[in-house]
């Protein structure tokens, strides 16, 4: 069954949520969507993807001449295009927020989507990745997932090194992304999680196949990835999203998006899958960021790709979705 | 915590937390987010005006971010078909209409929207100031529309009331400063009340209204007593209808005249729309006793304008004038004191006017309180100064509204 308003559950038992927004100056007040969490020396750091577009979804009876899901581009400028933004949250405010210069390794884009999407937050070996998928390399728009390492320089925020992830398999994938990084296993990402298959980024090499699954949980729908996969006592835990996408009467399109927290042993070893759930009631939310704070777990997740939050719940509560 | 948001995690299926949230978003500056609520209340549905104010205010957060007509447009008119007869929806598609340049379509609108009815207030500022808006937008099209006279007729008008914004005034004053190339005029002229004027002469009743900036057309009426079949010479005519000294000269009083202009286009205009003359001469090298004496109209005129740009350059045309052979009865001459950084040519001009044999009637002429720029001169063996000694008022500035018009 699923489980609607986590927000407002988690608010009512103690949590707190946090709109996510920057400085419209910088971003012209367009979408601000799927922001990503990791806790850093205690402090809480969070990546922000802004993109140059608004995202029209409805349900009602005022579509856009598109149809009921419409991306909203400057008339001239038909990219999609993304710029990451990290930040310091401090109580419910951002305590510093800035842009993360990616100009010294940024090269002429090919194809529409621009820049690196999605970005999971990660600290492995004392260096701050964002770890995302770039499809802007090729002119077909081939997706693969990168690791971008990233430092304070001057106070400012740079892109250093920049590592594209070969597919252990299947070179010829058209788009890998999603992939969730794990955070206590360096440049392990969970590939796929029904049935489980981690990977292993080796930088400047290629990538290996470390675990495949012989057994999958019932489900209808596909897993898809969403946050980090984190460790807490014996188990790791992660939030995943489905989609449902049609077309309408008119042949335009639509969709659903939904989550569900999902929960390993140590060997990866799917154990339970949460009902599937919302946050804000909205059709489109997406998760990339889950981190354990002191008593509290801390998720972060946009909504139409238009607004980001970070929303602070007990661990209590998050259990309780897990098993309700 | 934000209240707005918490208020709508706790009831996000209505339509007023939807609102707030949205309002919050858009004083933030967050256009995509308030977007996304905006469109939430339309969703709920349970409150048609508020849908309506919503639907605008999404096409609004599209407008902020620049660039994105077509899906700005489709917000406005998603509002206006859920109320037709309100003004709102229409000032903003004359406003896009406008920014493209459909003149048309902008002009429709307006006229849609001033016939709307005021069905309801709005709970939040879309920018609407009001059926004047819309007359400003509409007088804007109407010049594109080739319907100028009508433009100018109307924005002048709008200038002058009171209820206007500031804001909007400048764009009124931005536009007719684009359309006339001249950033001069810094009030309207007075249409329509020559029927209202302190010192009346003969004929005054056939003046539908006065053309010039500042009451200088009525000012050389009153001198010559309302003459009809006068003798006029004007150096620095520019436009030939609009703030033109001797249009109704012409138009209503039958006088003859010649022109000078040194700007191409607006001399081919003159000699487009005008009757009488005018010549595409620079004003300071003119051999004005050879073009005077080839016109046969003898050696008294009964007005001499002098308007050039800079003051310099009216002061040499002002030595050019033969007036040792012809006089003058009216001469304007603007010497644009407020604006005259060597501050020389008000006095040099005074100087040399009064030595040709000229009297100061009304000095430092200002269309407001603070732009004292023509001086208005009579030669007395010309006019009636019987009549003219009681009007004379030589002061550091003279507001013309104040001396032509009852007040």
């Amino acid at each position: 069954m699923a489980i609607h308003n986590v927000v407002k559950s988690a608010i009512e038992n103690g949590g707190r949520i946090i709109p996510l927004i920057v400085n419209p100056e910088l971003t012209n007040g367009t979408g601000l969507l799927n922001p990503s969490v990791l806790i850093s020396e205690g402090r809480i750091i969070v990546n922000i993807r802004h993109v140059q577009y608004t995202l029209y979804h409805t349900n009602g009876k005022y579509n856009s001449r598109y149809g009921p899901l419409a991306y909203f581009n400057p008339d001239n400028d038909c990219t999609l295009t993304t710029k990451n933004y990290l930040a310091e949250v401090e109580g419910d405010k951002l305590r510093w927020c800035n842009w993360v210069d990616t100009s010294k390794l940024d090269v002429d884009p090919l194809w529409e989507f621009v820049g690196l999407e999605d970005a999971r937050l990660v600290e492995w070996d004392n260096k701050i990745y964002l770890c995302g998928v770039r499809r802007d390399t090729t002119t077909s728009g081939v997706g693969r997932m990168e690791l971008s390492e990233i430092k304070v320089i001057d106070n400012t925020i740079k892109e250093i090194s920049r590592f594209r992830i070969p597919t252990p398999f299947n070179k010829d994938s058209y788009c890998e992304k999603n992939w969730m990084p794990i955070l206590d296993k360096p440049y392990h990402f969970m590939k796929w999680c029904n049935p489980v298959e981690v990977v292993k980024a080796n930088i400047g090499g290629d990538t290996e196949q470390v675990f495949l699954a012989d057994r999958t949980i019932p489900a209808i729908k596909d897993f898809r990835g969403g946050s980090q996969v984190i460790r807490m006592g014996d188990m790791y835990y992660c939030i995943v999203h489905e989609t449902n996408l049609w077309f309408n009467k008119t042949g335009q399109k639509d969709g659903v998006y939904r989550h569900r927290i999902l929960q390993f042993d140590l060997d990866f070893n799917l154990v339970k899958a949460s009902d599937e759930f919302d946050f804000m009631t909205s059709l489109i939310e997406f998760c990339c960021g889950l981190a354990e704070y002191g008593d509290e777990m801390i998720i972060t997740f946009g909504v139409a790709d238009n607004s980001a939050y970070l929303l602070r719940m007990s661990k209590e509560q998050f259990f309780k979705i897990l098993y309700e | 915590m934000n209240k707005q948001l918490l208020s709508y995690i706790n009831d996000p299926f209505n339509s007023d937390t939807a609102f707030n949230l949205a309002e919050w978003y858009y004083r933030e500056g967050q256009t995509a987010a308030a977007l996304n609520f905006y469109l939430r209340v339309s969703e709920i549905e349970d409150n048609k005006e508020l849908t309506y104010e919503s639907l605008l205010k999404a096409g609004l957060c599209l407008k902020q971010q620049g660039n994105r007509l077509y899906s700005t447009k489709s917000f406005y008119l998603h509002a206006v078909s859920l109320y037709p007869e309100k003004a709102e929806g229409h000032f903003l598609l004359a406003e896009i209409y406008k920014d493209n340049k459909e003149w048309q379509e902008c002009y429709t609108h307006t006229q849609i929207g001033i016939a709307c009815k005021d069905l309801f207030r709005l709970r939040s500022n879309i920018g609407y100031p009001g059926v004047w808006g819309l007359e400003i937008i509409a007088g804007i099209a109407l010049w594109n529309m080739s319907r100028h006279e009508e433009c100018i007729e109307n924005l002048l008008e709008l200038y002058k009331r009171k209820e206007i914004s500031s804001d909007w005034k400048k764009i009124i004053k931005d536009f007719i400063t684009y359309i006339w190339g001249t950033d001069k005029w810094t009030e309207p002229t007075y249409y329509n009340k020559a029927k209202e004027l302190k010192y009346t002469f003969d004929n005054w009743e056939i003046i539908p209204k006065n053309q010039s900036q500042a009451f200088q057309d009525i000012f050389v009426l009153l001198a010559n007593n309302g003459k009809m079949q006068g003798k006029y010479v004007e150096i620095g005519s520019h436009d030939p209808q609009i703030h033109s000294n001797t249009y109704i000269l012409e138009k209503y009083f039958d006088w003859k005249g010649i022109s000078f202009e040194i700007d191409y286009n607006m001399w081919q205009k003159f000699n487009g729309l005008r009757e009488n003359k005018c010549y595409l001469q620079d004003a300071t090298k003119c051999n004005y006793d050879l073009i005077l004496s080839r016109l046969g109209w003898g050696y008294d005129f009964d007005y001499l304008q002098l308007d050039c740009e800079p003051p310099e350059n009216t002061f040499k045309a002002l030595l050019e004038i033969p007036f040792e052979k012809y006089r003058f009865a009216v001469i304007t001459y603007e010497h644009d004191y407020y604006c005259d950084e060597s501050k020389l040519y008000r006095d040099r001009s005074r100087r040399y006017l009064k030595a040709m044999g000229y009297e100061l009637i009304v000095g430092n002429v200002s269309v407001d309180d603070n732009s004292p720029f023509e001086d208005w001169w009579v030669h007395p063996e010309l006019v009636d100064m019987n009549r003219l000694n009681g009007m004379k008022s030589i002061t550091d500035l003279q507001n013309a509204e104040n001396y032509i018009i009852k007040q």
